[in-house]
């Protein structure tokens, strides 16, 4: 079995386009949590994300693969447990799978708990489309004492059931194949007559139900008389009526609510057919998935969880930070130091190039690999091992008063260490709104660039409770924030409904393709931004511009916050890398006055109090802003720093009145 | 109640909720909101506009549910559900209106 990964709308070669437009295509569909991410990583031999990433919907991940010496295209959905369940927060699931345009679905289905998923079954069965299960998860189903009669399920249902079991690759190969093989069959009749039609005889509902499902068919097809340059055809009626699904399989989602019951009543009859259960000492993993929600010992583990990432971050990403540092101080720096300057003879340029080069290729390495890659380990354990939505029930009520669901809680901690992998990290949330809440919440978190530079400006000149109370002060503001952001954007936070995962070892190739995945897709959006922000800002201070801007801004400054001119001209710089907000101050300083200066010299405890505060809350740094572009879009990025710049002086005019500085 | 009897039995549901707000928490001191861990009673009816999210989680008239625990702050009840643990926040669970184990095999 081989496999060709290649994203729907990366652009595969001119070749592969005619070569792989006409296979057939296979869907593959479950409920969440059902190892379907393993299962596919055993189906293509190499790693698929299937993180539920928001305002992807096309971006979705495709593998070809080849199972019984045929070729097709093998599509992963979001995980989701009915087809008019909306996974991402945004869609249907029915318009995902809808897109999709499959020849057949295979489902995995948890072969420990069937009662659980065979509704989902029954439901991608009513489409009329070639269905196939995977009795996936046999060996916890094992470890339950569960046994299935796969033969006997196959027949009550008139599909094809394997037993599977991801994490072993046992009978996926096979479930693949029987997918792989209908779909091209399907595919072939298709061929002949382009209506899509029911190709199994349902297991049908009692008669009234059958009635209502018949009229709904009929108003699905029947194309409304007169369509107005206003009229907005309902997107499942246009489906039906482009072919794209069988009016029947419309009708049951038009009637979902309806046969949502009488699909759970039927699968629970299903299965007192063909499950047995026998007595077995209650595994591990679920005593310990019991602890780990209960509030003891829930709580305090989750405390240690939280402190123990945080310190992973914090720790492993300094140490690994300072190292990188040091090694490119030693060798990189040097060669681009003499290096540039022959190439590009103009000096303005060639100093701004090293702004880029140097500075903002480092900043880059730093922040990248160290923080960026720990946490995405991190967070691949949690995610893998099913903790994190044990820590999701646990800060359920905390998090809601901030509009965000508890799962957030890791992210927002790791967002102490650095910004960037946090605004990856609320990848984990569902809707956009609570991803849009979340990324401005990290933005305001200080990350351990920001601590240090609240701490060295405080501690030395105003002590030590200074600098605490001003980590107070921060605190204070972002819960504020985040408060205010909840009642200001539209929408509210959904009740918690949250099928609990059960604790799993995590596999560790998962762990890293996926820690990797995200850490490519980091590289790739924050890269050239990183370097281009570098660029402008070198150019403005090597052009000696800087000056300008300062005596520009300067009276403001000095009137809202009641600091020097030079203090808003070191803020604005340091939205390239936020520890040079001290070290930019500095330097500016020492060009205005012609000498070096001490940060005491310059501005009076109380001053450094307000400067701390701000720079602290305002506009995150160039590489935090290129993660909220790359995930939230130009539009919420620019919305969220704007939120923080605006809290930020609205934070720093208040504290400067009350410290009596403006 | 039982729903298995007669597919309309949801349907009658949805429409009495619709209809009339007052009957949402006509009874609180019978919703799974009011179980203490521990506690296994059947559903017998939902009210409430949380319904269609609870049927996807399996919710349904008719099931048995057991509160396993709650988390802290008043924060959501761990509910098993035939295996299967589910944590559902308070709003949420006072809608789901709960009678006593019924002597019939209930549908878990």
């Amino acid at each position: 079995m081989t496999a060709l990964p290649t994203s729907c709308h990366g652009t595969p070669t001119a070749a592969g386009v005619r070569e792989l437009a006409g296979l057939p295509i296979v869907a593959l569909v479950g409920r969440p949590n059902v190892g379907k991410s393993t299962f596919l990583a055993r189906a293509s031999g190499g790693f698929v994300e299937t993180a539920n990433a928001p305002g992807t919907t096309v971006a979705r991940e495709r593998l070809r693969i080849e199972a019984g010496a045929r070729a097709a295209w093998l599509v992963d959905l979001p995980g989701t447990r009915s087809l008019d369940d909306d996974p991402a927060g945004e869609q249907p699931f029915w318009e995902l799978l809808v897109e999709t345009a499959p020849d057949a679905i295979l489902v995995v289905t948890d072969a420990g708990n069937l009662a659980r998923h065979l509704p989902l079954v029954l439901a991608c069965r009513d489409l009329g489309l070639p269905v196939v299960v995977a009795a996936n998860l046999t060996d916890e189903a094992a470890r339950h004492g569960v046994g299935v009669d796969t033969g006997r399920l196959a027949q009550l249902l008139t599909v094809p059931v394997h037993p599977t079991c991801g994490r072993t690759g046992q009978g996926v190969d096979a479930a693949l194949t029987d997918a792989v093989r209908l779909a091209h069959h399907r595919r072939a009749v298709r061929n002949h007559d382009r209506s899509p039609r029911s190709t199994s005889p349902a297991l049908g509902y009692p008669y009234p139900v059958e009635r209502q499902l018949a009229d709904a068919a009929a108003v699905l097809a029947t194309a409304p008389r007169s369509l107005g340059a206003a009229a907005v055809l309902d997107p499942l009626q246009a489906a039906v009526l482009g072919g794209r699904i069988s009016r029947r399989g419309g009708a049951t989602i038009r009637l979902a609510a309806q046969l949502e019951p009488l699909r759970w009543a039927s699968a629970g009859s299903l299965v007192r057919q063909i499950e047995r259960r026998t007595a077995t000492p209650e595994p591990l993993a679920d005593r310990l998935a019991r602890w780990s929600i209960a509030p003891l010992p829930g709580v305090p583990l989750f405390l240690g969880v939280s402190i123990a990432a945080f310190l992973l971050v914090i720790l492993m990403g300094g140490w690994l930070a300072t190292g990188l540092a040091t090694a490119w101080a030693a060798t990189v720096s040097p060669f681009l130091g003499s290096s540039v300057p022959t190439v590009v003879p103009i000096p303005v340029l060639a100093n701004a190039l090293l702004w880029a080069l140097d500075g903002g290729l480092l900043s880059m390495l730093s922040v990248g690999i160290p923080y960026v890659l720990t946490f995405y380990l991190l967070l691949a354990v949690l995610e893998d091992s099913g903790y994190l939505t044990s820590a999701a029930v646990l800060m359920d009520r905390l998090f809601g008063a901030l509009g965000l669901p508890g799962r957030m809680a890791i992210p927002l901690l790791a967002a102490a260490g650095c910004n960037v992998p946090a605004i990856y990290g609320t990848r984990a949330l569902r809707t956009r709104r609570e991803r849009v809440l979340g990324s401005f919440l990290v933005t305001l978190t200080p990350c351990s660039a920001r601590s240090a530079v609240v701490i060295a400006a405080l501690a030395p000149f105003a002590g030590v409770g200074a600098a605490l109370a001003a980590f107070g002060v921060v605190g204070l503001a972002t819960v504020a924030a985040g408060v205010g952001a909840n009642a200001i954007i539209p929408g509210r936070q959904p009740s918690l409904v949250l099928e609990l995962a059960p604790l799993r070892w995590p596999v560790p190739r998962h762990v890293v393709a996926k820690a990797w995945f995200r850490f490519r897709s980091f590289v790739i959006t924050a890269t050239p931004i990183m370097l281009a922000g570098s660029l402008i800002l070198g150019l403005i201070y090597e052009a000696g511009a800087w000056q300008g801007i300062a005596t520009a801004i300067g009276p403001g400054v000095e009137a809202l916050l009641g600091l020097p001119a030079i203090a808003g001209i070191a803020l604005v710089f340091a939205f390239l890398r936020k520890e040079l907000a001290l070290q930019l101050l500095l330097v500016f300083a020492a060009v205005q006055l012609g000498r070096q200066a001490s940060l005491g010299e310059l501005m009076s405890p109380a001053q450094l109090f307000v400067y701390a505060v701000v720079s602290s809350v305002s506009v995150p740094c160039i590489a935090t802003l290129a993660a909220l572009r790359g995930e939230l879009g130009t539009r919420a990025a620019a919305g969220i720093s704007a939120g923080s710049l605006a809290l930020a002086l609205g934070v720093g005019v208040v504290l400067a009145r009350v410290l009596g500085i403006a | 109640m039982t729903p298995s009897a007669s597919p309309t039995t949801p349907l009658a549901d949805r429409s009495t909720r619709d209809a009339d707000p007052a009957i949402l928490h006509a009874d609180p001191s019978t919703t799974l909101a009011t179980m203490r861990p521990g506690d296994r009673r059947t559903v017998a009816s939902i009210d409430g506009p949380a319904a269609d999210e609870l049927a996807r989680e399996g919710i349904l008239p008719g099931v048995e549910v057991a509160v396993v625990s709650r988390a802290p702050l008043r924060g959501p009840f761990v509910v098993d559900l035939g295996g299967a643990r589910l944590a559902i926040s308070a709003d949420v669970a006072a809608q789901v209106r709960t009678s006593p184990r019924s002597a019939a095999p209930g549908r878990a």
